[in-house]
């Protein structure tokens, strides 16, 4: 189900928390809301979900084409996965992800038996089954994710939300939990929205990625055009690594990412400028490093693979000459 | 945050109904009662009231009133904050038996209570002949009195300070122990500024109960007039001899200092309050 | 740490114990006699039954001032916060005279009732309104901070499911209340049947029909039938000793609860 957000605008007091938003999600789309903290990310994404509503007169939401910007979240049919997962302590597992359905009236609520099904059906769909008759505080973190998502899928919601759902686990069980993610997107095909304020996840998962700062929307695009040709200064900075460059007699400043710094040997006729590697850091997948100009004194951060490194033979102290593609200006 | 956001808010007519219903239950429980004593005490003009309470068996009973809550909250504050210093600071066997004896007074009768104290200090009681023969007083008299009151009340203080101290750990006065002070000044100048506001609020609840204890001291009285009678044994008195207007303007002062507790217990509540926010 | 035991063992439990050690004295027949009388079962149906009433009532006003308190804004909810401490605060006798004074054929609320033939004061009713008035507090101050603590996003999630608010209410935050609801009713209870100054004016102290346990107690030492009184108070202590045991159980229940 596709997603329509027209001026949309929210105020809390005296803060601003939305200036404004327009915004077009496809169906099946996996999109990321991405933004620093007070971007008004998760106020979207609430509001989208019908927990929260625009100031009056100021702006609709529409999914699938439909108006429903005055529903509540009860009539919304929008699958809410918390931060922190909200799930229902004092019920297991099953009823959690039973919920929803048990919740239905008694018209349109179905039978024991097929809530049974489905309730195990999604517990498989998970990773989970086998665990129907644990308590959430039986769960590890990433277990009580999954129960969430099964429970916001329980309802067949026409729009999957989720708040920063990874935010709350351990590096390497958010880094297996979004490649799970991926693959069980392009299972459901449910149309998704995520907020996340880590921009790799975002570049990581998502079909589209929004990038919003100080309550508006300041690029969406794939992944790769967002990185690769981001609209302004905020976004450069915050979608990756930056050094901030100045040109020898020019006052302005440039921005170059630390791979895109081609090194050189020092006596290298192709090298515009010259500089000291100050620091050297290779404990890691690529070597660091920290140069300093020898004209200007401003430090930069190159990053080239350890192959390189080897081949060229560089250690801390060494003088080389830089190659720099400075195609984005400050 | 508890404050419902819109899709947990409440609907208009439950908010109404249910807000509706706690005015109409505190009024009619609280404040119609509260109110009734005023105006009961007032009921025979200003004289009147003025002569109840200055009259001679009142003041002896607010006397003895006073005298006992000197005796008594002194004794268990200093009380409180040793056992909650035991328990908070330290581990020792027995620890949950000793949390469960310091609230033993709250689930026991106070008629109950003030029996213990007969039974053991009365004529007939255990060590009623030995008293007897030394020509020592205690049941039917003040000491005996102040014993009940003790026992009555003691847990105010602990129980305000042990979840606080328990919570507070041990962290800063190992602090100040590693920098060189004494243990009598950690105490002092470390342990004590932390818990001062509870401690003042345990204080106050434990005077509010040493002064309106009824049933333990009954028990205990013999309702002897203008000896042995406090403040709420006279309204009893008066009351059970039809005097209402006097009983009533009696009571009204030890409604005043129920007044005055809770106003002192919001205070505390705010300046703690305060002090949280702004660590 | 020495002083703390001698203290408590000198104030508390040596004198508790005698009581027992007294009321032994009586033997075990004995005992079971003093307490069997219809006049003492009388007193305890009456006490132990409007206790438990006066508990039910306090349960559901109790959890309904609760939420109103902390869910809801509007003007005087301070005070009004600071009034539920009142039954704590105020001396029983004055609590007990007051009741007794509004709620006497002559009284302000008990005129309104006589024309229909209602007693209150006097009656077991009064007593029961007695005993609600000195429960109040514990229901409401143990479930307030559990209510202040409780995860909203709960709720939300179950708005997103589809929940009415009712049955937000019932299938999810009620449970997750019932376990402080239970401390608190308790607590209450163990403070309704021992409680004397705020009953003792109001209930008449009819034997048979309107004396509860502690007047008994009393009236049985004014007549010097210190065995009678013992075995009564023995049986008190007892029922005390057991709900302490309860409340404390609860409590570590409720604490321990894991939520997140």
């Amino acid at each position: 189900m596709s997603i329509v957000v027209q001026n949309l605008r929210r105020t809390f007091g005296t803060f601003q928390a939305l200036r404004g938003i327009n915004l077009e999600i496809a169906d099946h789309q996996l999109v990321a809301l991405l933004g620093p903290s007070g971007s008004g990310k998760t106020t979207l994404l609430r509001i989208i979900g019908g927990l929260d509503f625009p100031d009056p007169g100021q702006g609709k939401i529409l999914i699938n084409g439909e108006d429903v910007t005055e529903e509540p979240a009860a009539d919304r049919k929008a699958g809410f996965v918390f931060q922190h997962y909200a799930l229902f302590n004092h019920l297991s597992v099953f009823d959690n992800v039973a919920f929803g359905l048990e919740v239905r009236r008694r018209a349109v609520r179905p039978g024991k038996a097929a809530i049974r099904d489905r309730v195990l059906e999604l517990l498989r769909l998970v990773q989970l089954e086998g665990l129907e008759s644990r308590l959430p505080s039986e769960l590890s973190g990433g277990q009580r994710q999954r129960v969430a998502l099964a429970r916001a899928l329980a309802i067949e919601p026409k729009v999957l939300l989720l708040d920063e759902p990874f935010g709350a686990l351990d590096a390497k069980v958010r880094k297996d939990l979004r490649r799970w993610l991926r693959s069980f997107h392009r299972e459901i095909g449910v149309t998704t929205v995520f907020v996340t304020h880590d921009q790799q996840e975002a570049l990581e998962l998502a079909d589209v990625v929004v990038v919003m700062n100080q309550g508006q929307v300041e690029q969406v695009g794939s992944p790769q055009q967002v990185y690769d040709q981001p609209a302004t200064p905020f976004l450069y900075e915050f979608l990756g690594d930056v050094n901030k460059v100045r040109k020898p007699g020019r006052p302005d400043l440039f921005y170059v990412r630390p791979h895109e710094i081609r090194i050189l040997f020092a006596g290298d006729a192709e090298a515009e400028f010259h500089a000291k590697i100050e620091h050297l850091f290779a404990a890691g997948p690529s070597a660091r490093l920290t140069l300093r100009f020898q004209d200007s004194r401003d430090t930069l951060d190159a990053d080239i693979t350890r192959l390189q490194l080897e081949e060229m033979g560089l250690s801390e102290g060494d003088e080389v000459g830089l190659k720099l593609a400075l195609s984005t200006h400050g | 945050m508890s404050v419902q956001t819109r899709s947990t808010q409440d609907p208009l007519w439950a908010r109404i109904l249910l807000i509706g219903g706690m005015f109409g239950f505190l009024c009619l429980f609280l404040f119609v009662p509260l109110a009734s004593v005023f105006v009961e005490a007032f009921r025979r003009g200003l004289a009147v009231y003025a002569a109840a309470i200055t009259e001679e068996n009142a003041r002896s009973a607010i006397v003895l009133t006073l005298t006992l809550a000197v005796i008594c909250v002194p004794l268990n504050a200093v009380f409180g904050l040793a056992a909650a210093w035991a328990i908070a600071k330290f581990s020792f066997k027995g620890k949950s038996l000793l949390l469960a004896l310091i609230d033993l007074p709250f689930a026991v009768s106070p008629v109950v209570s003030g029996l213990v104290y007969v039974l053991l200090f009365g004529a007939n009681g255990v060590f009623g002949a030995w008293l007897q023969a030394h020509d020592i007083q205690i049941i039917f008299a003040v000491p005996g009195m102040a014993l009940a009151t003790i026992f009555v009340t003691f847990p105010f203080v602990a129980r305000e300070l042990i979840p606080l101290m328990q919570a507070q750990g041990n962290d800063q006065e190992y602090a100040a122990l590693s920098l060189g002070a004494s243990g009598w000044q950690t105490f002092l100048r470390v342990t004590l500024p932390n818990i001062k506001w509870a401690l003042f609020y345990g204080i106050i609840l434990c005077n509010a109960r040493a002064m309106g204890e009824f049933g333990a001291v009954s028990v205990v009285s013999g309702h002897i007039r203008g000896e042995t009678n406090t403040l709420p044994l006279h309204v009893e008195v008066l009351y059970n001899e039809y005097n209402s207007a006097a009983a009533f303007a009696c009571a009204s002062i030890l409604s005043l200092l129920g007044l005055l507790t809770l106003g002192l217990k919001t205070f505390i509540e705010w300046r703690a309050g305060l002090r949280r926010r702004n660590p | 740490m020495g002083f703390t035991l001698a203290y408590l063992g000198l104030i508390v439990l040596f004198p508790l114990l005698l009581v027992f050690v007294k009321a032994s004295g009586l033997g075990w027949s004995g005992l079971l006699h003093a307490v069997s009388t219809p006049r003492v079962l009388a007193a305890c149906r009456l006490t132990f039954g409007l206790s438990a009433l006066a508990c039910l009532v306090n349960c559901v006003f109790g959890l309904l001032i609760a939420w109103v308190l902390v869910r809801y804004r509007f003007p005087g909810r301070g005070f009004l916060d600071a009034s539920v401490d009142l039954p704590f605060a105020m001396p029983t006798a004055v609590a007990g005279i007051a009741l007794t004074g509004i709620y006497a054929p002559n009284g302000w609320i008990g005129s309104l009732l006589k024309p229909y033939g209602i007693k209150v004061a006097f009656a077991p009713p009064g007593i029961l309104i007695a005993l609600v008035f000195i429960g109040l507090p514990f229901v409401v101050r143990t479930l307030q901070p559990v209510l202040e603590d409780f995860e909203i996003a709960q709720e939300e999630a179950a708005a997103s499911l589809g929940a009415t608010r009712w049955q937000t209410f019932c299938r999810v935050v009620f449970p997750q209340l019932a376990p402080a609801l239970v401390t608190g009713t308790t607590l209450a209870f163990a403070r309704a049947v021992g409680e004397y100054g705020s009953v003792v004016f109001i209930a008449g102290n009819m034997p048979g029909k309107t004396e509860i346990v502690p007047l008994l107690i009393i009236t049985k030492l004014e007549q010097y039938d210190y065995a009678g009184a013992t075995a009564l108070a023995a049986l008190m202590l007892l029922i005390s000793f057991a709900l302490l045991l309860l409340i404390n159980f609860l409590q570590r229940k409720t604490l321990v609860r894991p939520n997140t």
